[in-house]
């Protein structure tokens, strides 16, 4: 079988999408292979695909719970049932369980913490891992965007699992963070693909506006006039939800908001309405869509700039995977930075949360206030960093802090200068990546821009039928 | 409207234990802490209905909302000693008046239960749809393994065919829905199937215009109706009825007072339990009235005899709030622990 054949057979694509075919033939030559691929062009078949070609199990590395989900979701809807996600929120029982049978899955994702466990590699290495796949393979350099201190280790699990086949995947690496990705995964030889970040389809709009008043009327003009459906970004919960209070006043009825606070149950709800068609806007924090495969998204606004480049394009990457015109609009006003500050700070331990940590030995679960998810791993991996390296565990901890803050805060300047240039923002975020800028139509406000294109055309409004649970019933569940 | 469903359900809980309890014991009772004092107090207080109704509360969004009702004046006092005023009394009572007082609600009996009822139902029910519709590409509507897990076997050993499955759940679902003491929708609303997606809890009441908590109250006293109708009547709903047979726990105990009721078993004393436990005595005896109040078996006459129960019983009639001090006072022969034990057996019988 080849590889057009399973791609029709398995997945029913057509064709490949730019940098597929080139990263899957790379690894079936047996070679370890790096390869940076724009958001919205379907990194999950990269792996998927040659799995079918391979002899034994494929691990996948991911950093993020929910993204394991999706991806572990969507290999079932096609029918695939030998997939297992391994994370730490497993029950004792259930992980026993899958331990003892992991032979049976072609597919098994995990969290790098499940890769600390003797007990994890130790069921690992018994089999034939034909691939080791590390997903989002940036969060392993500090130089990235995303930091995962846990990605590290990532070298010597790959090491114990006797150096199989890797493939690094990543939508957004600059050129220090691959060279981090290779040393990271103890990778001497390594094919490297580097697909342009470039998105050609999506036109780019910067608005600076006076204040969070006129930021709001804005918006809702923004979201009335574009052709949907469409996700708005916020750096906060609550703006979530008064935003859409706001567009349903102003008539956009099929509006929801998305967080990290609401329940699991909910989350999911909106996911799915979104992607069945049943809501024409999500307003949400960063929490929501990755591992969303939904093609017709047509705009994306960011009502609060993204903390780095790279969060930017990766959210503005969710729009136009169809491949159809579709717009990315972000809405600035003096200050907004400043939330990210905040952020940033809150992501590590503080000074106190540190001295509870070393001096009086307090274990991370019981510190207080008490340590987010983020902060407790940024704790537990320094901690023992220090022990091993035997320094002063403290000032160690504070050190990496400040490191990575002072980092944050480049970032965020970066993100900055984008805003504020004039120059033509497509050449500049190129520029970001190395790659040579290259004039297009329909490109960005700074080259001028025709908004109408994007403008909603149908203006029939379904009215939110009246509620019957006889009807509604029937139609779940019809008779015989 | 002045007041949420939620806020009046905290009104009526402090108003039940005000001058005896400080809140933090309302918040354990509605977020339903599985400790002996809130099980206990539960009982003792007759608010049993409303036990583990609110778990999505966190601490500082209850106080939140205390300090709202003391600055409301529905509250006086403070968060240690909270006593309810006459205003609040009323709101409460009007409120309550517009919602029913969820006379099915019974959390004490069902809360554990009827969040698995719930999420088995909606996948099931999402899966029923999809067969019928011969439409098999779809995302659960849970991701919890166990729940996906349970629906799975679920079909394989049903009692009817899938093609049967949809008809049957409808006439189930249809017959319960009947006896609702709630709109049905406020349950239909949420369900997945072919083409729809089930609503949240914030889409649902907003969509049937009602203040969030008193949909979630709403739904809650549904879905107990529905248990108990399913639980009760036998023979009506065979399928919903394995749905919900083996959630079923009668006797609903924390892990720790049943091993005091295994110790109890091997005719130990409460100082020998505690002692082989490494545990106070008093813990230990919290154990024997958590027992009392959920194992209608239970005796407690190696603690109390016959005529000293009596007496309680007696004189708990007399004194009508269900005060200990004023109890102690008129029994001085008789123990905390012994009066509590019978007030617990007593309301256990009521449960
Ligand atoms: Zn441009």
């Amino acid at each position: 079988m080849n590889v057009e054949n399973v791609l029709h057979e398995r997945f029913g694509f057509a064709e490949f999408r730019p940098g597929q075919r080139e990263t899957i033939e790379s690894v079936l030559s047996g070679q370890h292979t790096l390869s940076m691929l724009p958001t919205g062009t379907g990194k999950s078949l990269c792996y998927q695909l040659p799995a079918y070609l391979l002899p034994g199990t494929v691990l996948i590395v991911s950093p993020l719970l929910s993204l394991m989900q999706d991806q572990t979701e969507q290999l079932k809807m096609r029918g695939e049932k030998r997939v297992i996600a391994l994370n730490s929120f497993l029950q004792y029982e259930e992980k026993t369980a899958a331990l003892a049978n992991l032979n049976r899955y072609k597919f098994i994702f995990l969290s790098p913490e499940m890769l600390q466990l003797p007990q994890v590699i130790g069921a690992l290495c018994p089999l034939t891992v034909s691939l080791f796949v590390v997903d989002e393979a940036h969060c392993i350099s500090q130089w990235g965007y995303d930091f995962r201190p846990d990605y590290r280790l990532l070298g010597d699990v790959r090491h114990e699992l006797g150096s199989p086949l890797t493939l690094a995947l990543t939508a957004t690496a600059t050129e220090k963070v691959r060279q981090d990705i290779r040393e990271g995964l103890h990778l001497p030889t390594v094919k490297e693909w580097v697909f342009s970040v470039n998105r050609p389809n999506i036109a780019l709009q910067v608005e600076t506006l006076q204040n969070q008043m006129d930021k709001h009327q804005r918006l809702i003009e923004l979201v009335t006039f574009f052709k949907k459906p469409g996700i708005v970004y916020f750096s906060g919960r609550k703006a979530t939800e008064e935003a859409v209070i706001q567009l349903k006043q102003a008539g956009i009825v099929r509006a929801a908001y998305y967080h990290g606070g609401m329940e699991a149950s909910d989350r999911l709800l909106i996911q799915h309405q979104f992607l069945t068609g049943e809501l024409d806007v999500v307003c949400a924090t960063s929490a929501f869509g990755m591992g969303i495969n939904k093609e017709n998204i047509r705009f994306v606004i960011h009502y609060h700039m993204p903390p780095q480049m790279e969060s930017y394009l990766q959210e503005i990457g969710r729009a136009g995977r169809d491949g159809n015109p579709s717009i990315a609009i972000l809405l600035y006003a003096q200050g907004d930075e400043s939330r990210h500050e905040f952020i940033a700070a809150m992501e590590f331990p503080d000074d106190g949360q540190i001295r509870q940590l070393t001096e009086y030995s307090v274990n991370p679960r019981d510190i207080q206030p008490p340590l987010s998810e983020t902060q407790e791993r940024f704790a537990v991996h320094y901690k023992q960093e220090a022990n091993q390296k035997r320094l002063n565990a403290a000032v160690y901890m504070k050190e990496r802090r400040n490191h990575l803050l002072t980092r944050k805060a480049e970032k965020r300047n970066e993100m900055l200068t984008w805003i504020f240039s004039s120059n033509c923002r497509r050449a500049d975020y190129m520029h970001f990546f190395n790659e040579k800028p290259l004039k297009q139509p329909h490109c960005c406000d700074c080259c001028g821009i025709d908004l109408s294109i994007y403008k909603n055309k149908s203006v029939s409004r379904r009215s939110e039928e009246q509620l019957n649970w006889r009807n509604m019933l029937a139609q779940l569940l019809p008779g015989k | 409207m002045c007041v949420r469903c939620l806020e009046a359900v905290m009104v009526n809980a402090i108003k039940a234990v005000e001058g005896e309890r400080t809140s933090s014991s309302v918040y354990h009772l509605l977020k339903g802490k599985k400790s002996a004092q809130t099980i206990q107090d539960a009982h003792l207080y007759q608010l049993t209905k409303w036990f583990h109704t609110a778990p999505f509360l966190t601490l500082s969004s209850f106080e939140t909302m205390m300090n709202g009702l003391i600055k409301k004046a529905y509250i006086t006092g403070d968060l240690q000693r909270p006593f309810v005023t006459q205003e609040g009394v009323e709101n409460m009572n009007r409120l309550f008046q517009q919602t029913g007082s969820f006379n099915e609600l019974s959390g004490w009996q069902f809360s554990g239960t009827a969040s698995v009822f719930f999420s088995r139902l909606q996948l099931l029910v999402q899966v029923a749809s999809h067969l019928t519709y011969g439409d098999s590409s779809y995302y659960p509507v849970t991701r919890d393994d166990r729940i996906l897990e349970w629906v799975k076997r679920f079909l394989t050993y049903m009692p009817c065919s899938k093609k049967e499955l949809s008809p049957r759940l409808y006439s189930e679902l249809d017959c319960l829905f009947r006896q609702l003491p709630e709109q049905p929708e406020c349950i239909v609303i949420r369900f997945s199937g072919h083409k729809q997606t089930g609503k949240t809890i914030a889409q649902a009441a907003e969509r049937l215009e009602m203040e969030e908590t008193e949909y979630w109250f709403r739904f809650l006293h549904a879905l107990h109706s529905m248990i108990k109708n399913i639980t009760e009547s036998m023979s009506g709903t065979p399928l919903l009825q394995a749905v919900v047979m083996d959630i079923h726990d009668p006797v609903t105990l924390t892990i720790s007072a049943r091993q005091t009721a295994d110790h109890l078993k091997k005719a130990m004393t409460i100082d020998q339990i505690a002692a082989s436990r490494r545990l106070k005595k008093a813990t230990i005896e919290d154990h024997i009235v958590e027992l009392a109040l959920n194992d209608p078996s239970f005796s407690i006459r190696p603690f109390i005899e016959e005529e000293k129960e009596a007496a309680v019983i007696e004189a708990a009639r007399l004194v009508s709030n269900r005060q200990l001090k004023p109890l102690k006072e008129k029994l001085p022969d008789h123990s905390y622990f012994q009066i509590r034990l019978v007030l617990a057996k007593e309301s256990g019988k009521s449960v």
